[in-house]
């Protein structure tokens, strides 16, 4: 019996096709709507402003600017910002959208691969288990995920479908990494960190109206894409895309052919007009994926969603943010699940500053989904619709104490229907201690909210319900975690990022074997670790980035608990990750551009993976200004390698070759 | 053997490269790829808005020895921009032409050129300045308060944080260059002072 229990769990934290499931909320009788009244915005607020790269203000992101463009931007703003990566009191790391390119990555996780302080691991062709600090697994749920301020994680299991956010690269201007909480500002879930991936406004896609890739490989079959853009009038401009790509069904570990081959089309447009200090966005995409099930039928994966953000300069220097959207998903996995997912999100952010040595960013938001989940013999998910609802506000101020002291003190407020009241709050200082110097220390509180996942999964799918009976108490699982960093620009061409954490875990979810057999909050713990990243110009033609992540994670069992997994249930990870890159120009023409990254090996009993190593190398070609080509070797080292997931059932990666052109008129 | 050697050779070349590398952090300068300062962002825009304005202004053909000839760039005095202005517009080509930068420490020794900058440095000699570029048909661009009513072509002036310019459009009358309406536009335009 307890061998079964331990199966269902596995498939609840190992099965990614289970987990979807929102921030649900027991419906409590709106007590704090007075409270969230009047501010009534959420914390998407993923500002902008947060962090800004160094590309923000190099000399080749300027110039694609127009002049007035270029006429509205707050220069004081800019070099604040510029330097704002560089004394951001957080751990983040910024993904430019040159590296992706320069990377050869094909899809969003292939590019976040880059970023040191994640563990981005591929299950099987189409899906990814993609964590910060920890607690990786298909349904890892510590990690929030926003492109271009849309919340793309699921409520069904506050973690994130991987196979269909499938972005065009080539629209990504950057993507910015936190490890770390940023509740704060971002909202419940960014527990362990923020993925938050911006993509370029249309006026600068517009420079080049046409844009065709094409590529074929052994395992990435075929990928097409085409944009069209251009200029819409005195202020506005515009792109449309489509993409589509048909990926080979990969290998088991133990031998034969995983039958999990995949394709996908993607469709989408954005705008962007306005005056300089009133901006408006509209974007939107559809999407329709389709994979290949050993046994059953096709998944089937479809959806669509529209974006607007209204951005208002005041004359004061203040700033504005009106943003909504409505996300809809529906995927049937048969003989597993199916769900049906529409959001409806409103954001409202307000930023000022009060004599120069206050910045104040206030917002507030309000979410409502509605979920309706088709249920299997195996698990079924109670009641099969429910909508819920989300209300967040938050507060920021972040202080000039003196010449190069900043104190940020914040905290963000929720109130979902499951739990309830939340608060996140954080205090950061930083301290830049001299121009080439910066230090951070921080303490924050987060809370990764319950889902359906945590409260009504039943399994078997009809009664009695003697594996799985929800989670009905469940609570949200809390962090209090304490960080610091330091940044050091040793030589002009030498620099270094070194963060070091230690997170306190309470309440993390378990599996108690009952009778009844529920989830319950019946684990806690404690993670600690290290993220260093060097980045280096060998010469002007030259670069080379280095990043090493350590990790140590204990989870331990409340005196209650009799977690059936004796607490392994959330997460399988490694204790040291290394990866390095090297990006090449060898003329004005060719790039020769590699990457290498160590894995250690994943430890938990039932999933154990072995470490590995692979090393990428891309060879880039722009004989023209207009075309390039470009020919990627992956896993030279080896034949073949698994990443994530149980011996039986995990999929092996071996070597790729993939050649693509584009052309940009 | 032959296998041996060759392992041999590798291992001395990584052993050169990396002594190479080890050398060359070694004698970089500092200053921070990632520090920069607030007037090395200002002059990053007005680098980028120098950049337009080559784009948007239309200069006579009269004012090129060929069609082949370069569109030169001129600054003169103390160079704020260090080396932001060759690193933006090295192999750029505006209108089928190269652009070449030439920088002169006295007005007395500016040769021909179609943008001339006179750095904040020149201020005492704007009229002497003008008169000269004036002759050779140069656009001059400044960031001295005052240059556009004085009888410059363009005038940096920040406003509220943001990076603004204006023209003189009789100056550029003058000069026989043609700006676009677009630049107009944007411009806060100035007549001259009455003693300009």
């Amino acid at each position: 019996m307890t061998e079964i229990r331990k199966a269902v769990i596995q498939l609840v934290a190992l099965s990614p096709n289970l987990w979807g499931y929102p921030q649900m909320f027991p419906c409590l009788k709106w007590k704090f709507l007075l409270l969230t009244l009047g501010i009534l915005i959420v914390c998407t607020s993923r500002a902008t402003a947060q962090i800004a790269h160094r590309d923000s203000v190099s000399l080749a992101s300027l110039k694609l600017k127009s002049l007035e463009e270029l006429m509205e931007i707050d220069i004081t703003i800019v070099s604040r910002r510029a330097q704002q990566w560089f004394e951001s009191p957080a751990a983040a790391f910024v993904i430019s959208g040159d590296e992706i390119r320069r990377l050869g990555a094909r899809s969003l996780p292939e590019a976040l691969r880059s970023a040191p302080n994640l563990h981005v691991a591929q299950v099987d062709a189409r899906q990814w288990a993609i964590s910060a600090r920890g607690f990786n697994s298909t349904t890892a749920n510590k990690l929030l995920v926003l492109i271009d301020g849309r919340s793309v994680y699921t409520p069904l299991y506050s973690g994130v479908f991987w196979d269909v956010q499938n972005v065009l690269l080539e629209d990504v201007d950057r993507i910015e990494v936190i490890s770390g909480p940023g509740g704060t500002l971002w909202g419940a879930n960014a527990v362990n960190g923020i993925i938050n991936v911006i993509t370029k406004n249309s006026h600068e896609t517009a420079r080049n109206p046409v844009f065709v890739e094409a590529g074929v490989g052994k395992k990435e079959l075929l990928t097409g894409a085409i944009r069209y853009a251009g200029l819409l009038g005195e202020t506005g401009a515009y792109r449309t895309y489509a993409r589509h790509f048909r990926r080979a069904s990969t290998r088991l570990e133990k031998g034969g052919d995983a039958s999990d081959s995949w394709s996908g089309t993607q469709a989408g447009f954005r705008f962007d007009f306005g005056e300089v200090d009133d901006e408006v966005l509209i974007q939107g995409d559809i999407y329709s994926d389709n994979a290949d099930q050993d046994v059953n039928d096709d998944v089937t994966m479809k959806g669509g969603n529209v974006l607007a953000e209204w951005r208002h300069s005041l004359s004061t220097g203040s700033e504005l943010i009106l943003r909504s959207y409505f996300d809809y998903s529906h995927r049937r996995i048969p003989a597993t699940f199916g769900e049906d997912l529409g959001t409806l999100d409103l954001d409202l952010q307000y930023r000022t500053v009060f004599y120069e040595v206050h910045d104040i960013i206030v917002g507030a938001g309000f979410r409502h989904s509605s979920d309706r989940v088709v249920n299997s013999a195996g698990l079924a998910f109670l009641p099969p619709r429910l909508q819920t609802r989300l209300y967040t506000a938050f507060v920021q101020d972040v202080m000039l104490l003196s010449e190069g002291v900043n104190l940020t003190l914040g905290s963000k407020f929720g109130h979902n229907d499951f739990s309830g009241f939340d608060y996140q709050p954080q205090i950061r200082l930083g301290w830049r201690r001299s121009e080439i110097e910066f230090l951070w220390l921080s303490v924050s509180r987060a809370v990764r909210t319950p889902s359906r996942i945590d409260r009504d999964l039943f399994a078997p799918g009809n009664p009695p319900y003697f594996f799985l009976q929800g989670g009905p108490g469940f609570k949200s699982e809390k962090l209090v975690a304490y960080e610091g960093g330091y940044r050091w620009q040793a030589l002009r061409a030498l620099f270094f990022d070194f963060a070091l954490f230690y997170n306190q875990y309470n309440d993390l979810r378990s599996f108690e074997p009952g009778p009844p057999p529920v989830l319950k909050n019946g684990l806690k713990g404690t993670a600690y670790g290290a993220e260093l990243v060097i980045n280096t110009e060998m010469a002007p033609w030259w670069r080379v980035r280095a990043g090493y992540m350590h990790l140590q994670k204990k989870i331990s069992l409340k005196s209650w608990s009799r977690d059936v997994n004796n607490g392994t249930g959330e997460g399988n990870d490694s204790k040291h990750r290394l990866n390095i890159y090297s990006f090449i120009d060898l003329t004005d023409d060719w790039e020769l551009d590699g990457s290498f990254r160590f894995v250690d090996r994943l430890p938990n009993a039932n999933a154990a993976v072995t470490s590995y190593s692979a090393l990428d190398i891309r060879l880039g070609w722009n004989p023209t200004s207009w075309i390039s080509l470009s020919l990627l070797v992956q896993n030279i080292l080896e034949s073949g390698h698994s990443e994530f997931g149980a011996p039986s059932t995990r999929k092996e990666f071996g070597r790729e070759i993939y050649g693509s052109a584009r052309v940009s008129l | 053997m032959q296998a041996h050697k060759t392992h041999e050779t590798i291992r001395s070349r990584v052993k050169a490269i990396c002594a190479t590398a080890g050398f060359l952090l070694l004698i970089v300068q500092p200053s921070g790829m990632y520090a920069q300062s607030a007037s090395e962002v200002e002059y990053r825009f007005k680098a980028v808005y120098l950049f337009n304005f080559l784009q948007l202004i239309e200069w006579p053909t009269t004012a090129f020895d060929s069609d082949e000839s370069p569109l030169v760039v001129g600054i003169l005095g103390k160079d704020p921009f260090g080396r932001l202005l060759d690193d933006l517009l090295k192999k750029e080509r505006i209108n089928e032409r190269p652009v070449v930068i030439r920088r002169f420490e006295d007005y007395e020794d500016v040769e021909k050129c179609h943008l001339l900058f006179v750095s904040d440095s020149e201020g005492d000699r704007i009229p002497a300045i003008l008169r000269q570029a004036q002759q050779r048909q140069a656009l001059t661009v400044s960031e001295i308060v005052g240059f556009a009513e004085r009888g410059g072509g363009i005038n940096f002036y920040i406003e509220n944080n943001r990076i603004k310019f204006e023209i003189n459009v009789d100056a550029l009358r003058r000069a026989d260059l043609h700006a676009s309406s677009k630049l107009l536009r944007l411009a806060r335009l100035v007549k001259p002072s009455k003693d300009g």
